[in-house]
């Protein structure tokens, strides 16, 4: 589903984002990007919506290849990509209903199949009753639910979340988790960014960590930190 | 779909931006107004020198007094001239005919019936072959016995000609005036259209993220600029109607009712508006397609 090849970024001089990293991600999987603040996950993530284009090495998303892709094409590379951020990054002046309603309106859907999927997906995020609610009338985990079934009402392939829990308390973060694991059950490939240890520790899924722009470790069904490994790798008895 | 689509969101972005909208819609008025005040002046003049330019024939008036051999003999000195390829065409206009072409030009020909006797002079009507040489045939006429001492011969190329300058100059400062106009529009529409850009610049970047297109971002910025034209094209043309009703009309009225009609016609009023809105729309347009194609790369 999405493989890096050698992928460099250099910011300014001295500014390294991604160094050399070279990583695969089939499809289907749910993947843990970790690492501390500066570590590279959000150029990462950059990087696979063609936001910003790699100084070295490929980069291929669902078979398609960034490096090569025209400009043009990068519009439809987006819808096939759900994205939740951690500012949500929601349109303010239109409801929650008109909000998930613009990402089929771009793909030139009908009113008809606008008026059946958005309810669907809001009453999948448990928003149903919040369907003409402006964003700033709504918390930080429901904006970040609309953010989510604005990412997912197209039923993309890929669904990526940069700190998708970063604004949101404990309880709040685990509602969001949730939702994003019930996606991924759906056969849809996940990958989030996030320096929630207890979370991934919980969810004991693939764990690629970063540092300085590197990776440090690529590792299934595994915790936060390496400290933790020796258990996670402990194998099962018998 | 999709035109519905793009109308409620350049409308939105309308009601979003208030002032900044009244702003470029006033912009669009007072251009549009100029230019459709401008546009009927301009072909008035313009259709009045070319009247004036048809008018380069050379009329020898004959004296009252004259004897018909005298008049016979000024008829060949005129065919004389034909033969030597100066005149092209000479008709002969008698006193009565003179007449009946004035009674035709009046509004009210009742004044005439009120004169004791016909003081229109009889006439050749001569229409040189090229009006350059005018003079020349006026030299070779002048002193003839037949002709009026007092009214002589009259040709109209020098007025002519400086009509024909006037309105050359018209031409050209009417149309540097239009151009610097609709320009200005253009620009002004352009700028608001980018204020509406950058307030919503955060939001176009959302909109690129979740996979819209350029022109799918574009074009209800450019359908917003389009309704800045229209709007402003639509209150230019009331306004042009209600002087048109109020002030111009009456004094066409004036100008029938004094003693000579000018037929030099000019634009309708339908045609002008429609000419004035289709020229707000395309301002419109133009405006937020320049501005926006500097704009939104992915
Ligand atoms: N726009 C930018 N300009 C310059 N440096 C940047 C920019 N974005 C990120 N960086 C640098 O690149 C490195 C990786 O950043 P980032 O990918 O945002 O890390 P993370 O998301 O893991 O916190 C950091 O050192 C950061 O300072
Ligand atoms: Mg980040």
């Amino acid at each position: 589903m999405v493989i890096f090849d050698g992928v460099r970024k250099v910011y300014g001089q001295d500014s390294i984002g991604l160094d050399r990293l070279s990583l695969s991600i089939e499809h289907g999987e749910f993947v843990f990007l970790v690492g501390p603040s500066g570590s590279g996950k959000s150029t990462f993530i950059r990087l696979l919506i063609k936001e910003i284009e790699a100084d070295e090495g490929t980069i291929t998303v669902g078979g398609r290849n960034l490096n090569s892709m025209r400009r043009g094409r990068v519009p439809y590379l987006r819808r096939s990509i759900g994205c939740v951020f951690q500012d949500y990054k929601l349109l303010p002046g239109r409801t929650v209903h008109d909000n998930v309603a613009y990402a089929l309106q771009v793909t030139g859907e009908t009113p008809r199949g606008i008026r059946r999927k958005v309810p669907e997906i809001l009453s999948l995020v448990g928003l149903s009753e919040m369907a003409q609610r402006l964003p700033d009338e709504l918390s930080g985990g429901e904006q970040q639910r609309v953010s989510v079934a604005r990412a997912f009402v197209n039923h993309p392939r890929l669904l990526i979340a940069d700190e998708p829990t970063g604004n949101l308390d404990p309880d709040t973060s685990i509602g969001i988790m949730q939702l994003l694991y019930r996606i991924n059950r759906t056969g849809t490939t996940v990958i989030m960014a996030t320096h929630d240890r207890e979370m991934v520790d919980k969810m004991q899924m693939r764990v690629v960590a970063l540092d300085h722009g590197r990776l440090v470790r690529d590792q299934r069904r595994a915790s936060y930190s390496r400290a933790d490994v020796g258990a996670a790798r402990t194998p099962p008895a018998g | 779909m999709r035109p519905g689509f793009f109308l409620a969101e350049a409308l939105r972005s309308i009601r979003a931006n208030a002032a900044i909208s009244i702003a470029a819609t006033v912009t669009v008025l007072i251009a549009v107004f100029i230019l459709g005040a401008f546009i009927p002046s301009f072909l008035y003049v313009q259709n009045t020198v070319d009247q004036q330019k048809d008018k380069v024939d050379i009329n020898v008036f004959i004296a009252d007094s004259a004897t018909v051999q005298q008049v016979n003999g000024l008829q060949r000195n005129i065919d004389g001239l034909r033969e030597q390829g100066l005149v092209r065409e000479s008709t002969y206009v008698s006193k009565d005919d003179a007449l009946a072409d004035l009674r035709e030009r009046l509004r009210d020909p009742s004044v005439l019936e009120e004169l004791p006797s016909n003081p229109l002079p009889a006439s050749f009507n001569v229409l040189p072959a090229d009006p350059g040489q005018s003079q020349q045939i006026v030299v070779a006429l002048q002193g003839h016995p037949a002709v009026d001492a007092d009214l002589g011969i009259s040709f109209a190329s020098d007025t002519a000609d400086r009509l024909l300058t006037v309105a050359r100059v018209i031409q050209y400062a009417g149309g540097a005036l239009i151009l610097v106009l609709l320009v200005a529009s253009i620009l002004l529409i352009g700028n608001t259209i980018r204020l509406s850009f950058v307030a919503r610049r955060r939001e176009v970047e959302v909109m690129k993220l979740v996979g819209a297109t350029n022109w799918f971002i574009r074009w209800p910025f450019v359908i917003e600029g389009i309704l800045f034209g229209l709007a402003g094209a639509t209150v230019a043309v009331a306004m042009l109607f209600g002087i048109k009703v109020l002030v111009v009309d009456s004094w066409a009225a004036d100008a029938d009712s004094a003693l000579t009609r000018n037929d030099a016609g000019t634009i309708g009023f339908l045609a002008l508006a429609a000419i004035l809105v289709a020229a707000g729309a395309i301002v419109g347009a133009l405006g937020s397609g320049i501005t926006l194609r500097r704009f939104l790369r992915v």
